[in-house]
This record gives C-alpha cells, structure tokens and sequence, in this order.
C-alpha cells in the first residue's frame, strides 16, 4: 500500500511539470497592450483600411516572436474584414496547429475558404489517430512527454517490484507514449516541416518551369485564395503542389507562404 | 607704471587675442553673393550654366533673374546645399575658403551675339542689399548658312498625365556636291559633327517626366559605328586601342527631303530623326532643348578634293503642357485610363455556385493609352451588382496598356442566373472627353447553400432555443475575435528539445534496468560472494585455530588452521575444502601460477597441521605463526594476481 501512494505522488509530480512548462510562457505587458490595441481599432473599425491597420498590429504580435493561435485567429478575422480573403485564409491556418479543436477557427476558415460544409478528405492516418485534430499540437507534445515520464515511472515501478500489474502498466504506457509520440511526429511534419502557402494576388499563371518562358501549367490560371504546398522555392519562384497533386511554378510575389 | 595702465594694456593685450580671430572670422562669414560661368563663350541659342551662390546668407530664397530677359530666356535648373571649405596656401599666404549656404542653377541663353555682361543679382540680407559681381559672355552668332538646319517638335503639343508624348530633334544636311551626292553627308568628316541633347540622361530630366526607353537602350538603337553625329560628347572605347576612346557616333535612318536652299532651289537634303517618347507624371509645362550642333560639313569640291565648312547651330527650345483631365462631366465610373480602350473583358470563375461560396470575376480593360493612374473600380457601388453580390477589394495588374481588375464575390441569393454588365469610363484623347467601354453579362447559376447542424457549431449558445432545430448557415460574417489575455501567449513548440526529453528519460530507464539487473547478478553470485569473503574467512579460521592450539585442543586447532589454508583456496575456485590433501592444495596453488617456495611452504604447513594433528603436539608451538605468516603470504600474492580482491 505503501508503495502505491510513493509511485502515484511521484505520478502526479512529474505529470505536473509538462503542463507547467507549458503555462510558463506568458506573454509580456507589451504584447499585451498591443493585444487590446489591435481589439480597439478592430472593434472601431469601419473600413478596409482601419481592418487593415488591426491587422498590422496583430501581425507585429506575431512578428515578436508570439505564435498564439488566439493571435492568428483575429489576424484573420481582420483580414478578412479588410476583404483580403486569401491573407485571411493564410492567418487561419496558421491558427489551427495552436487552436485544432477550436470551432469558431473552424466555421471562419470553411467561410473565407467558401467551401460551405463540405468536409475535406482526410488521409487514412487521421482516421487511425482519431484525436489528430481534437488536439493542439503544443499539447500533443506535451502528452508525448507526460505519458514518457508515466511509462518511466511504471518501468521502475515494475523493475523494484514484484506484481506483475506493474509491468503490463508499464508496457501500456510505453505504447501509449509510442504513438502519442508518432502523432506529434505527424503534426510535425504537417505543420513544422512542410511549406504551405495561398495566392494572394488576383490570379496566378502555374507555369511548367521557374520563368516566365515557361507553358502555362494549367489551362486556367489559379484563383485567389487557392491553397497549396511548396515543394522548393527556386530564387523569384515556387514549386506547388495542388491537393490533388498538380505541380506547377508560381512567381513567390503572387503568394504567402507559411 | 601706474595700475590703470597696467590694466589697460593687459585688457588691450586680451582684446587683441581673443577679439581678433572672431573679428576675422566674422569677416570670413559675412554674407556674399558669389557668381560663375561655365563657359565664357557660346553661340547663339547654345546654354550656358549660370551659378549663383548665396554665401553665409541665412533663409535664402531664390535671386530673382528676370532683369536678364531682355538679353537671355533664363530657366532655373536647380539649386543645391553647400557646406565646405578648403585652404589655399599660396607664396606661404594661408587663406581659408568657407561656403555654406546654397547654390542656385540658371541655363541662360543668349538671345543675340555680341559680347554680353551679366549683371550680378542682388538679395536682401538683414536690410542690406548684396549684389553679386557683373561677368561677361562672348556670344558668337549661328552660322549663317543652308547647309544644315536642326529644329524640335513634339508631338502631341498638349497631353494628359500618363499620356506619352515623343520629342524629336529634326536635322537636316543639304546633300553632298554632285558628282558624290549619293554618299552620306555624315560619312565624309574625320570628326564627327558633335549635337548638344539635353533630354539624353535620364537623371536630367525635368522632375515628373520619365522616359518610356532608358538612356542606353534609346542609344544603342541609334548607335552607328560608321557615321553620324556625337551626341554629348560621348566616348567609347577605340577598336585600335586599349588606351584611346573615340567619340561615340549615333544615326537614325536618314531620309530624303526636298526643301528650298538660301538661293530658292529645291535642293534634296538628308533627314536624321531624333525621337524619344516621354510620359509626364505631374501637369504643367515642360521645356526640352536648346540643342546646339557643331562640325564641318561638306558645302563644294575644288580640284576633286571635297571642301568642308565649320558650322555652328542651335535649335530652340520647346515647350510641352501637360493638361489635368477635365473635372466636368467626369463620369463616377471614371477608372483613371487615359487614351482609347476597344474592350472590357469579364470572365467569372466558377459559375454554378452556391450561395455563399466565393467567385473569382476578372476584367481586363484593353486598348492603347496610358493605365499608370488607373484605379480599381469599386463594384460595391454598382447597384445590379450590390444587390445579388457581396463585393470585396479587388487588385489590379497593368501589362502595358492593358489593365486586368480581380476581384472576388459571394454571391447573397440563390436564383441569380446572370451577372450584370460592367461599365467602366475613361478618358479618350482622340475626343477629349470621357468614353465607356462596358463588358457582356455572364451566365451563372446560383444554388441554395447547405445548412450547418448545431453539432458543428460547438460553443453558441448550446441549450437555446434552436437546440434541436438545424440553422441555417449564414451566408455573412466571421465568427468574433479571441479577446481573452489568457488566450495569448506564445504557444511554439521545440519539438526537438521535447523528443530529446523523451529519448533521455528512454536511456535512463535502460541504464537503471541494466544497472538493476547488473546488481542482481552479482548479489545473487554464491562463487563470487564465497571469493569475496575467502580471506576473512580464512583469517577467522587462524584465529580460532591458533586459540584452540593455546588451549591446549591441538588436535581441533590443528583443523582449523589446516582448513583456513585449504578454505581459502577451495574458496577461491568454488570447491569443496573438505578432502583436500596438501597435494591437491599444491597442485590449485600452481595451477593459480604462484611461486613454487610459496607452494612448498604452504605444503610444509598443511603436513604440518596433519602431523601435528595426528602427533598430538608435535610442531603445534609454531603451527600457528607459520600458517599465519603462509597465510598472509598466500593473500598477498594471490591479490597480486588479481585472484583475490
């Protein structure tokens, strides 16, 4: 009995220190005062440019070195106020790895992308991880490191003691930690590893090479707003992919990328 | 010496120290107007640069030239800030030279010959009136000749902002005497006739006019290694040398022109067309030349040789207006497109769409004229469009005369099965009023759009009212902003730095199960453990033994030392003691590589004990010590070995 209440405090403890950390990184009194800055002109704002200047100062939260998916999810919203829909879209995305579960980020993004509630196809991995986009990639990390420390505890619960229970424990938590830590790992290469970007200039002629010499890709140009995955940038130009998988080269002025 | 005196002089003596060189400073700072030329002599119509330098003058303005009309037409070219100062030591007489203040640049140019002096101009300096010195210019007179004329024009005379407009410098050379006519009359100078140009360089341009073709493309299409004019005196490298350069030569294709000579004969000359298209930015006026032309020419032939003469020529200046356009009538559709535009292209992508989903309408407005000042039209003010459409900022992109607007739409209502025309007004130059090209209306097909169950809207207002009813998906709006501080703050992940964790706390855990297991082993040893313990043991047996002999129990004392030796050796290889004879106790003492004295002893000592055991109390006096001192023999040499620890 004993040795039940040494191995859950310690638990508890070291479950304690993932989210701890994680709570640790407030932000300071500037970024702060800048927040309810850009809340002010957004709230007074009438016309585009006064959504744009929002905009501005959410950016400038952003560009200190704060990547809050609260941040990105007004940045936009002011875009998109300002009638700049492919930006809009753009600073939604870049909420979503911080605000996965969040549905407000989720209507504005299906909104600025116009798509209704059709729902995407999601790859065969998201349906095995089921939580992929329940949960925040930040807190999947931390999950990762909780469930580590569980199963390292159970470990040497079950080296220094008999029952055997403690050995099963240990083994769940080992394989728990294995794909927690795979799942992390896919929100990883998704959000961290991989380029993505929207067109922002009107439209875009894909070509079939980085110059302006090169055929039209497609035989319509690429509307505002469309989505895609760089593949590698090649001075002045991209290399996309579409999602279903068309390449072609944009010139990088015509598109943001994140 | 009285005191008075004394102090006198010394204030004297202070004066003359420390007033003087401000007394000269302040004399080297006065305010002065100082004038300069940048030639002495011109021709007729040929500019001269005239410097004015308002010196040590604080808020200068400008030195009002227009008592210099009657003699130049005078234009202000610039002016520019001075702040310098150099030192000039001649025959050991040091003298400083300070400006600061501003230069003011003046292109005069003489109306008539003759030698003509420049008044200096006058300004107002703190009540004083300052007046620049007087220079002169000699002014040589124009050829008087029909060899070559030169003159500019431009065409169109009156333009609007962003309308191009192209000068052109006209020069025409009376063709060559008979019987070379036909040869080129700008092949024949060993030198070439040098032009004057001042709209060449592209940084010398009036400010607001641009040229439509950089300095060195314009050039390199008139380039001409053979023959022709230099302009501006411009030098390239020479064919024959690294070290010389040769005036560069430019051309334009010639062309015949019949006109009447000084005698009235019509008389074919060569025509050699300058042209460079401009765009002015800014209305108002704008002057382009004087250009000025000097170089023989071929006028006769005597004696076979072809005869030249030196001619010297301006051509004048002329003015181009650059023209707002109009205000009235100013249509409020008025995009900014100056010129004559044929077409208005709309092209809506996609067509079949619900409401609410996001169309991408694109316009190209086409044509020939200027788009620089054009503006997006603002779609959101067209009703027919406002009515059925909501309407965001739409971007613009210009390809020469060809503007395309893109915008994107949502469309507000199902049914809408066309969308409207679209008008767009600019300003035509050929009628001089605004015109309106107006694009074809597009079929399109507009469905109802899909709802959007409770369900999915997760965090409204959960329990109301419409808990159990779908809504409607509204075809408006974002949801509202995060306001909450709690909600920002820096949520990046290092990924690497969290993976690194995991692999550590993964290598801790095996060192601590290997460690573990490691430990187990060697607790649970009963070799290792029996060798560890050999010595003590076997030194506990000496002592027991060695008390059993001192009590007189010879034949137990004799066991115990016997089995303290054959212990610890039996100890040492995991064996059994009991049963071994001195010969197997010799025979595992060399098989442990020990010194053969050290065996024999040990021998000696274990016969020792058997006869001391089966004697009764033969040899029991010394067993002890001996076996004591084989002991420790023993134990250090098997230490040495590392067969013991």
């Amino acid at each position: 009995m004993k040795q039940y209440t040494i191995l859950t405090v310690m638990l508890v403890s070291f479950l304690a220190i993932p989210f701890g950390l994680g709570g640790c990184n407030r932000v300071d009194l500037d970024t702060a005062t800048k927040f309810q800055e850009a809340e002010k002109v957004f709230g007074n704002a009438k016309t585009d440019d006064e959504y744009l200047k929002a905009a501005g100062i959410y950016q400038s939260i952003a560009d200190g070195g704060v990547d809050s998916g609260a941040v990105y999810y007004n940045l936009g919203n002011a875009m998109m106020k300002a009638g700049h829909r492919a930006e809009a879209i753009a600073a939604y995305r870049k909420a979503v790895p911080y605000l996965a579960d969040d549905p407000y980020l989720a209507a504005n993004l299906r909104y600025a992308r116009g798509e209704g509630t059709v729902a995407e196809a999601r790859p065969m991995i998201e349906h095995l991880l089921f939580w992929q986009n329940r949960i925040s990639y930040p807190m999947k990390v931390y999950l990762s490191f909780s469930l580590a420390i569980v199963a390292f505890v159970l470990g040497l619960a079950a080296i220094f003691t008999q029952p055997k229970f403690w050995r099963w424990a240990a083994v769940t938590a080992v394989v728990a930690t294995v794909v927690m830590v795979l799942s992390t790992a896919y929100d990883w290469q998704r959000f961290d590893a991989t380029q993505h970007g929207v067109i922002t200039s009107g439209e875009s002629i894909a070509r079939k090479g980085g110059a302006e010499g090169y055929e039209p890709a497609f035989t319509e140009p690429l509307a505002n707003g469309t989505e895609f995955t760089v593949i590698k940038p090649r001075g002045d130009w991209l290399q996309i992919s579409l999602p279903d998988d068309k390449e072609g080269w944009i010139p990088k002025k015509n598109a943001t990328v994140f | 010496m009285s005191m008075i005196k004394r102090y006198s002089l010394t204030a004297i003596s202070f004066l003359l120290v420390f007033a003087m060189p401000g007394m000269i400073l302040a004399a080297e700072n006065r305010p002065e107007v100082l004038v300069q030329l940048d030639r002495e002599r011109v021709y007729v119509g040929e500019p001269v640069t005239y410097q004015v330098i308002l010196n040590h003058v604080k808020n200068p303005t400008p030195p009002d030239l227009s008592y210099l009309a009657d003699q130049f037409t005078v234009h202000m070219t610039g002016g520019q800030p001075m702040n310098s100062s150099f030192v000039q030591i001649i025959n050991g007489k040091r003298t400083e030279k300070i400006r600061r203040g501003i230069a003011y640049f003046y292109s005069l140019t003489a109306k008539s010959a003759g030698v003509l002096t420049i008044p200096g101009p006058s300004v107002e300096v703190d009540g004083q009136t300052i007046r620049g010195q007087a220079l002169t210019l000699q002014v040589v007179p124009a050829s008087l000749q029909d060899t070559v004329k030169m003159d500019i024009t431009v065409e169109p005379a009156e333009v609007y902002p962003t309308q191009p407009f192209t000068v052109t410098l006209t020069v025409l050379v009376k063709s060559l005497p008979e019987p070379i006519s036909g040869r080129n009359p700008l092949g024949v100078q060993s030198t070439p006739p040098m032009l004057s140009i001042p709209w060449v360089a592209d940084n010398e341009l009036p400010d607001g006019v641009k040229a439509k073709q950089d300095t060195r493309a314009w050039l390199n299409s008139l380039h001409n290694s053979q023959s022709g004019f230099g302009i501006n005196r411009l030098r390239g490298s020479s064919p024959m040398s690294f070290f010389e350069s040769r005036p560069l030569t430019f051309e334009p294709s010639p062309s015949h022109v019949m006109r009447k000579d000084a005698a009235g004969e019509m008389v074919d000359y060569w025509q050699y067309k300058f042209s460079r298209t401009f765009v002015a930015s800014r209305i108002g006026s704008y002057t382009f030349g004087p250009t000025t032309l000097e170089g023989e020419f071929g006028t006769g032939l005597s004696g076979g040789r072809l005869e030249g003469e030196e001619i010297h020529l301006a051509a004048s200046p002329i003015e181009i207006a650059v023209k707002q356009v109009p205000q009235a009538n100013r249509p409020n559709g008025y995009c900014g497109a100056i010129g004559s535009f044929s077409s208005l292209e709309s092209t809506l992508n996609p067509t079949d769409i619900r409401v609410g989903d996001p169309v991408t309408l694109t316009l190209t407005l086409e044509g020939t004229g200027s788009v620089d000042n054009i503006s997006v039209p603002d779609l959101a003010k067209v009703p027919a469009i406002a009515k059925n459409f909501k309407t965001y900022e739409g971007t613009l992109e210009t390809k020469g005369s060809t503007a395309k607007f893109v915008y994107t739409l949502r469309p507000l209502d199902e049914g809408v099965t066309e969308f409207p025309q679209i008008s767009v007004a600019y300003f035509n130059t050929k009628t001089d009023s605004f015109a309106t090209v107006e694009s074809a209306p597009i079929a399109i097909k507009v469905t109802k759009a899909e709802k959007l169950s409770t369900s999915q809207i997760v965090g409204t207002s959960g329990g109301g009212r419409n808990a159990n009813h779908d809504l409607q998906l509204s075809r408006e709006g974002i949801f509202a902003n995060k306001t909450n501080l709690d909600e920002v703050h820096d949520q990046s992940v290092r990924p690497e730095y969290w993976l690194a964790a995991i692999g550590g706390l993964g290598l801790l855990y095996l060192i601590i199960y290997f460690g573990t297991r490691k430990m187990r082993t060697l607790i649970q040893d009963k070799s290792r453990i029996r060798r560890r313990s050999a010595v003590s043991r076997a030194r506990h047996r000496l002592n027991e033994g060695t008390k059993l002999l001192h009590s007189r129990k010879v034949e137990q004392g004799a066991d115990e030392i016997r089995l303290a030796i054959c212990g610890l050796l039996a100890d040492l290889d995991d064996s059994c003691e009991s049963g071994m004879t001195p010969g197997d106790a010799r025979r595992k003492l060399e098989d442990f590589e020990l010194e053969t004295e050290l065996v024999n002893r040990v021998g000696k000592a274990l016969e020792t004990c058997d006869a001391t055991r089966y004697s009764g109390n033969g040899g029991a006096d010394n067993l002890a010590d001996e076996a004591g001192s084989v002991l420790d023999d023993m134990v250090h040499s098997l230490k040495n070995r590392k067969l013991l620890k």
